[in-house]
């Protein structure tokens, strides 16, 4: 009777020995499933991020390349036509109609003057570096308003209380640029406003148009409108882009932290 | 196997980093405790106070290892705080609660308790940190694991120690046979994340 009870004695201290034993080894199998797990998913997560900064690279590869064409096409066609008529000009004068012949050479050299400053201030925007980054968007507006097909306003500061940053405050003007070519060209919008506000630590812009907007879920898709372009230049400053979507039209507030 | 953890332990000192110190000094009173014990056992000297001092040094040493090992996750306050509870708590059982002659089955049970939560808190560090890319190459792993391992195994042997001696002495013998195994898994575990310090 005795030896029965030291024999359960003894079986509870070893099985019970052993469950723990069990026990801890299954936490750690646990614990090393688990982190295996993570790992995959923290891997999975990084070649996401990877793959999006691999669009927004080739993104910026094709704006880039888009721009150049532009450039080319503009000297090609502006600059150099006004060259080629001039060339022609100069060659057909004729002395009894030199008045009249100086007179049209010179508005052609002014036209071709006009030309290579458009060009130019298409390239590197004047204002922005004399006046600065509101100044500069409001010009911005006010020459999209010329047009007369889209009202465009502007609402903010004359002049921002910050340090100017040529980096900063260029990539803002394009995004708002890049903005208004969008609406120009696919929202159908008649009002657009470009709103500037600036705090201790953060310039905000808040871009609003009236168009037809477009479906958030299909964002992904529609990278063709510049958006990639948009978030990119947003990441090099290190600031937030949110869309949102009002009932009718599109809603962009940029947040740039001032560094 | 201590000897081994040792030799191992001194032979690439410096890829331990931080947790030399700890580690060396734990395996080097374990050794010198143990060759104690046996001569004191070998020469019918009851060695059991030898282990009421060692359960003290042993905490507080396993106690140094896991405040470089959690830092950044457990502030260093907090383990020494609960060090000096425990040194504080050790020396009252072994005045007033458990005879120095006997088995300190309370302060055992309590730094076996307390040294399983340091290991769960190892792991829980390294899910959440996610810096180790794999395990079975990181030699925190391998010597948490350890200690993990034994104090889980041997914690109803602390709880139970006395009482089985009190009941069959042949029994408490094959008992601490069993936990012979388990320390020798213990210090094998160790052995490989030193081994593993010195692969990094």
């Amino acid at each position: 009777m005795e030896s029965n009870r030291e024999l359960d004695i003894f079986l509870v201290l070893f099985v019970g020995m052993a469950g723990f034993l069990l026990l801890a080894g299954a936490v750690v199998l646990f614990f090393m499933f688990y982190q295996k797990r993570m790992l995959r998913q923290q891997l999975k997560l990084s070649e996401m991020e990877s793959k999006h900064q691999e669009q927004l690279v080739i993104s910026n590869l094709r704006q880039v390349e888009a721009e150049r064409q532009r450039i080319a096409k503009d000297l090609h066609d502006e600059v150099g036509g006004i060259f080629s008529t001039l060339r022609m000009k100069i060659s057909s004068i004729k002395p009894e109609q030199f008045s009249s012949d100086i007179q049209e050479t010179q508005r052609v050299i002014d036209s071709g003057i006009n030309s290579v400053r458009r060009i130019s201030h298409d390239l590197m925007p004047p204002g922005l570096e004399l006046f600065g980054l509101a100044a500069s968007l409001e010009d911005l507006c006010e020459k999209n308003n010329a047009d007369g097909l889209l009202q465009v306003v502007y609402g903010g500061p004359d002049t921002l209380n910050c340090p100017a940053n040529m980096i900063r405050d260029l990539a803002i003007y394009r995004i708002v640029q890049e903005l208004l070519n969008n609406t120009i060209k696919h929202a159908q919008a008649s009002e657009v406003g470009v709103y500037l506000n600036e705090s201790p630590k953060h310039i905000s812009l808040t871009y609003k148009d009236n168009g037809i907007g477009f479906d958030s879920e299909k964002l992904d898709k529609i990278r063709g409108l510049g958006l990639a372009n948009l978030q990119s230049r947003a990441n090099q400053l290190g600031a937030q882009l949110e869309w949102t979507h009002p009932p009718k039209g599109v809603c962009v507030h940029l947040t740039v932290p001032i560094i | 196997m201590i000897v081994v953890c040792v030799g191992l332990a001194i032979y690439k000192n410096k890829t331990l980093g931080l947790t030399f110190y700890p580690i060396l000094g734990f395996l080097v009173t374990a050794f010198c405790v143990d060759l104690t014990a046996y001569y004191l056992a070998a020469n019918r000297i009851n060695n059991m106070p030898l282990l009421h001092g060692y359960t003290i040094v042993e905490y507080i040493l396993l106690a140094w290892y896991f405040r470089i090992v959690l830092s950044g996750m457990v502030p260093r306050k907090i383990i020494q705080g609960v060090s000096f509870v425990f040194v504080g708590l050790a020396v009252a059982n072994s005045i007033f609660l458990q005879d120095i002659f006997r088995y300190n089955t309370y302060s055992r049970t309590l730094e076996g308790l307390l040294v399983i939560w340091w290991c769960l808190s190892v792991y829980y560090k390294i899910l959440k940190e996610m810096k180790i890319q794999r395990l079975q190459d990181a030699p925190v792993f391998w010597i948490v694991t350890g200690h993990f391992f034994y104090f889980s195994g041997a914690l109803l042997l602390f709880v139970l120690s006395n009482s089985i001696l009190y009941q069959n002495k042949t029994l408490y013998v094959y008992a601490w046979k069993l936990h012979a195994v388990i320390n020798f898994l213990h210090y094998s575990f160790i052995a490989i994340g030193i081994w593993k310090a010195t692969e990094n």
